[in-house]
C-alpha cells in the first residue's frame, strides 16, 4: 500500500508501507512507475492536514514521558515526520533511558505506528540516528552513550545532517558521502561552496552549536506525574489520584513560596488519547481542597476512554505567594475575608464563565456611564483599591446659578441603562424640564423635576478638531418624579439657542432629544 | 463481691451515658425546632441571635424583633425597572453589610453578592455603582454576578450562602419555585445570613418558603408633601411597604402601606403612620397571612388595603 500525492508534475508516492518497500517501491516514485513494478498497488490520497493533526496528537501523548515534546512536521526531504522528546531528568522515572525508550516504543507500536527511535546527546544526532541509523536488530532503538555521538554519526550518509537535496547532491559529486568525511575538512571552503547551513547542521549534530527545540506547549517546572500500574477507568480513582497529585504539587509550591493561578490536569489514556481539564484561579492558590473543588466540576466531562495510565498536573502560571502569616493589625479580618472570597469567585466564574463576577468601581468622571465601571472581580487591582480612589463628590449647578454639592444619597440612580432609552418628552419651555414623557408606551406625568445638571463632553479626553462644535452633545440632566412617585433620571441632549460665535461655523442642526438614562431607588 | 460491685458500677455508668445521649438529643431537637421557627414567640436561635434592625416600628411588628438574619426574604415590586423594590433590597443589603453586630461581616466591612441575569442590564438597567454607594454598597462591598438564566442565579445564591465571606446575598429572578425557595431558606438558616430575592409583583401570591415577603412601591417624596423644601439638595428616598407575608407573625400584626424613608444610611419611619393599621400586642397563634385583592381589582395591584385570610 502506498500514500500518493500530486507533486512535481505528476502523482507520486509520498509514503509506502513495509510490504511495498520490500517490493522495491520508495517514496518519490511516480505512481505509473510504481504500478509497473507492483500492478496491484493500493493507494490512498495523502492528507497533510490530518497527518499534522495525528502528529501533534502523538506529541501530546508523548507528554507522559516528558513535558518537553515538539512535533516535527513532515519536511520536504521526506525523511518522515517525527516527535522530539527532551528527556533530560526524566529517564530515572522509568528506570533508565533503555526502559523509557522500550516503554515508549511498545506503547506507540500498540497504537499501530511504525516508529524508529534514537537517543543521543544532541537533537541533530538523534534525528540522524532515528532515520539513518543501522542497528543490529531492526526496530530496536539506538542509544548513543554520552559523548560518543561523533563516533556514531561517522558512518551515516550526509543526508542525515538535515540538509537540502541540492547540498546533498553537491556533496555526493565531491565524493563526500559519509558524515565522517566532513569531520576533518577545512570549514572555509565548505562554507564558500554550500553556505553556512551545512556547517551549522554539522556543528549542531556534534554538539558544538546549541540547538534549542521549542516545546509544543510551554514547559513549567511545576508539574507532577502519577503513573498507574493498571489503567484506571473510574472517576473516583481519578479524583483520588488528583488529590495525591495536588498534594505533591502543593508541597513544591510551599517550598518555593508560590501559588498557582492556572492548573492543567492531563490524563493519558490507554488508547493514545489525551484528556485535559484546565482551571484558573483569581489569586495565587495552593489549597488542595479548593483546587479539588474547582476540578470537581470538570472531571465529569472528561472522557476516560478505556482507562487512564498516567495523569499529570502542571501549573503553567505561578505567582509569588507568601506563607500565611498571622497579622496582628486590625486588617486581620479583612485578610481573612479576601482569602475566603477568592474561592467563591473562582467557583462562580468556573460555572458561569469568565467575567461573570464583577465589581462596580467608581471613577472620577462627570460622564455618568464613565463614573461607574464594572471590572472583573478577578482583577486583582480591585482588591488593592479598597475604598480609596473613589471618585470625589461632584458639584452641580442649579438653575439659579448656585453651586450645590451633589448629595451622595440619591443624586445618582440605582440603575443606569447602558444605552440611554429614547423617550418622547414635552416641556413647557424649550430648555425647561419636561412636564410629561412617554417611555415604553407608558405616559408619565411629571410632578416634580429637579435640575438641570449640565454635563458637557469631557473635552480633555478626546480632543475635538478645531472648529467642530460639540455643544450638541451637552446633556442637561433632570431628576423627575411622576405621579406614582417613581423617580427617573432624564436628560436632554443638545442645546436650544446656541450662542452664535462670529467665526464659528453654524452649529449642528441636530435638534435636542430626550433620553431616559436611569432609575432611582 | 468485687465483680458484683463492678457490675453495679457499670450499670450506673451505662445509665449516666444513656442520660447524656438523651439530653444531647433533646438539645438537638430543641435546636431544630427553633431553627424551623416552630416555636414563634420572638425566640432567638443561637447563631443569628441579633436580627437586623430596620426601624423601631417595623421591628415591633416582625416576630423576631427585626429582620431575621438567617432566612429568605422576598421583595416584590411592580414590573419594569423596579427602582423602588431594588432600592429597598439594596437598603437591606447595605444594612446587613454595615451592621457591626453581625459576626459574618468582619466588623462592618462585609461583602454582599448581587446576582442577576446578564440581559437584565439591557432591559432594566445595569447596577450603577455611584447610586449603590448611597446604600452603603461601595465598590469594595459589592460583588455582582451576571448569570445566564434564573437557574444559574439561584445556583450562585446557594453557592454564595455556602461561603463564609459574604454577609448577604440577593438574586433577581423572574421565577422562584417552592423547592428553590426552600433550598435558599435552608441554606440561609444554616449560615445565618439573609438571602433576598427580588421578584416581580405579578408573583406576589406565589407559594414560597420565604420568611417574609415585602411589596415595595415608590412613595411621593418630601417635595410633594412639603413643597417648601423643594429644590433642597437632600434627596430623601421614600418607599411604601406592604408586608404581604411573614412567617411567625400574628394575624393582626400586618403592615399596609407603611411609609419608610432612607436617610443618612438608615431606614426611618415617616409620616403616614396614623393611616396604617398596626398592632403589635396580642401575639397568639403564629400563622401566615396573605393579602388578597378584592374582586374587580387587578390581582397584582391591590389599590386598597387587602383582606387578611
Amino acid at each position: 500500500m502506498a500514500v500518493v500525492m500530486a507533486s512535481h508534475g505528476g502523482i507520486r508516492l509520498a509514503a509506502v508501507n513495509p510490504a511495498a518497500a520490500t517490493a522495491g517501491l520508495e517514496s518519490g516514485l511516480t505512481l505509473a512507475a510504481a504500478r509497473a513494478v507492483v500492478p496491484g498497488l493500493e493507494t490512498v490520497e495523502a492528507d497533510p492536514h490530518r497527518d499534522a493533526e495525528t502528529l501533534s496528537r502523538v506529541a501530546d501523548w508523548c507528554g507522559r514521558y516528558t513535558p518537553w515534546t515538539a512535533p516535527e512536521p513532515l519536511d520536504t526531504a521526506a525523511n518522515g515526520a517525527g516527535v522530539w522528546l527532551d528527556i533530560t531528568g526524566c529517564a530515572h522515572l522509568f528506570g533508565g533511558e533503555e526502559n523509557l525508550l522500550a516503554d515508549l516504543l511498545r506503547n506507540i507500536k500498540r497504537q499501530g505506528f511504525h516508529v524508529r527511535a534514537a537517543l543521543a546527546d544532541t537533537p541533530g544526532a538523534a534525528w540522524a540516528l532515528a532515520r539513518f541509523g543501522q542497528t543490529a536488530k531492526p526496530h530496536e532503538p539506538e542509544i548513543v552513550d554520552p559523548g560518543s555521538h561523533r563516533l556514531a554519526l561517522r558512518k551515516l550518509p550526509v543526508a542525515a545532517l538535515r540538509i537540502t537535496a541540492a547540498v546533498n547532491e553537491g556533496l555526493d559529486r565531491l565524493g563526500l558521502r559519509r558524515i565522517g568525511d566532513l569531520y576533518d575538512l577545512p570549514r572555509a571552503p565548505l562554507v564558500a561552496r554550500f553556505g553556512e547551513a551545512l556547517t551549522q547542521r554539522l556543528d549542531q549534530a556534534l554538539g558544538r552549536l546549541a540547538e534549542p527545540v521549542s516545546p509544543r506547549s510551554p514547559v513549567t517546572p511545576y508539574r507532577v506525574r502519577l503513573a498507574f500500574p493498571e489503567a484506571i477507568g473510574h472517576l473516583d480513582d481519578v479524583a483520588a489520584g488528583l488529590h495525591r497529585l495536588l498534594d505533591r504539587l502543593r508541597q513544591r509550591l510551599v517550598h518555593d513560596r508560590l501559588g498557582l493561578r492556572r492548573a492543567e490536569l492531563t490524563l493519558y489514556r490507554v488508547d493514545g488519547g489525551v484528556a485535559r481539564a484546565v482551571v484558573g484561579t483569581s489569586r495565587p492558590v495552593r489549597d488542595v481542597a479548593h483546587l479539588e473543588r474547582l476540578f470537581a466540576d470538570r472531571l465529569d466531562s472528561l472522557d476516560l476512554g478505556f482507562g487512564v495510565e498516567v495523569m499529570t498536573i502542571a501549573a503553567p502560571v505561578v505567582e509569588v505567594m507568601a506563607a500565611a502569616q498571622a497579622n496582628l493589625s486590625h486588617d486581620l479580618a479583612k485578610d481573612e475575608q479576601t482569602m475566603q472570597l477568592g474561592p467563591l469567585i473562582d467557583r462562580l466564574e468556573m460555572r458561569l464563565g469568565r467575567g461573570s463576577v464583577v465589581r462596580l468601581e467608581s471613577r472620577a468622571s462627570y460622564i455618568p456611564e464613565r463614573a461607574g465601571l464594572a471590572v472583573s472581580a478577578l482583577d486583582n487591582r480591585a482588591d488593592l483599591r479598597h475604598g480609596e480612589d473613589v471618585a470625589p463628590a461632584l458639584d452641580h449647578q442649579t438653575t439659579d446659578g448656585r453651586i450645590m454639592p451633589t448629595a451622595p444619597g440619591g443624586a445618582r440612580p440605582l440603575r443606569l441603562f447602558p444605552l440611554p432609552q429614547v423617550i418622547e418628552a414635552m416641556a413647557e419651555v424649550p430648555d425647561g424640564p419636561p412636564v410629561m414623557f412617554r417611555w415604553r408606551r407608558l405616559l408619565h406625568k411629571v410632578v416634580y423635576a429637579e435640575g438641570p445638571e449640565r454635563i458637557a463632553p469631557e473635552w480633555w479626553r478626546d480632543v475635538a478638531p478645531p472648529g467642530e462644535d460639540r455643544s450638541h452633545l451637552t446633556r442637561d440632566y433632570y431628576r423627575i418624579e411622576d405621579t406614582d412617585g417613581r423617580r427617573f433620571w432624564l436628560y436632554r441632549e443638545g442645546l436650544y439657542d446656541l450662542p452664535t460665535m462670529p467665526d464659528a461655523i453654524p452649529s449642528s442642526p441636530r435638534a435636542p432629544r430626550w433620553f431616559l438614562h436611569g432609575v432611582f431607588a | 463481691m468485687a465483680s458484683e460491685a463492678m457490675a453495679i458500677h457499670k450499670a450506673e455508668a451505662d445509665r449516666v451515658a444513656k442520660d447524656q445521649v438523651l439530653a444531647g438529643l433533646r438539645a438537638r431537637i430543641e435546636g431544630i425546632e427553633k431553627a424551623g421557627k416552630l416555636g414563634g414567640q420572638g425566640h432567638q436561635t443561637g447563631r443569628n441571635a441579633s436580627p437586623l434592625a430596620l426601624t423601631p416600628d417595623l421591628d415591633a411588628i416582625l416576630p423576631d424583633g427585626g429582620l431575621t438574619r438567617g432566612a429568605l426574604h422576598e421583595v416584590v415590586g411592580p414590573p419594569g425597572a423596579q427602582g423602588a423594590a431594588a432600592g429597598f433590597a439594596a437598603a437591606l443589603m447595605g444594612l446587613a453589610a454595615s451592621d457591626q453586630n453581625n459576626q459574618n461581616n468582619q466588623g462592618g466591612q462585609g461583602v454582599v453578592l448581587w446576582c442577576r441575569r446578564h440581559y437584565d442590564g439591557q432591559e432594566n438597567g445595569e447596577l450603577y455603582g455611584p447610586g449603590l454607594a448611597a446604600f452603603g454598597l461601595g465598590p469594595e462591598r459589592l460583588l455582582e454576578v451576571r448569570a445566564g438564566r434564573d437557574h444559574d442565579v439561584l445556583w450562585a445564591l446557594e453557592e454564595g450562602l455556602q461561603s463564609t465571606a459574604l454577609c448577604a446575598v440577593l438574586g433577581e429572578v423572574s421565577d422562584l419555585s417552592f423547592t428553590a425557595s426552600r433550598r435558599l431558606q435552608l441554606a440561609a438558616e444554616a449560615r445565618g445570613v439573609p438571602a433576598l430575592v427580588l421578584r416581580h409583583d405579578s408573583q406576589s401570591h406565589a407559594v414560597s418558603a420565604a420568611q417574609t415577603r415585602w411589596r415595595v412601591e415608590s412613595e411621593k417624596t418630601r417635595w410633594q408633601v412639603e413643597p417648601a423644601r423643594s429644590g433642597a439638595a437632600d434627596y430623601d428616598i421614600r418607599w411604601k411597604l406592604n408586608l404581604l407575608r411573614c412567617r411567625g407573625a400574628t394575624a393582626d400584626s400586618q403592615l399596609e402601606d407603611w411609609q419608610v424613608e432612607w436617610r443618612d444610611g438608615h431606614l426611618h419611619d415617616c409620616r403616614g403612620r396614623q393611616d396604617s393599621r398596626i398592632s403589635t400586642g396580642n401575639r397568639t397563634a403564629p400563622r401566615d397571612f396573605a393579602v388578597v385583592a378584592k374582586a374587580g381589582q387587578r390581582p397584582g395591584y391591590p389599590t386598597e388595603p387587602g383582606l387578611a385570610v
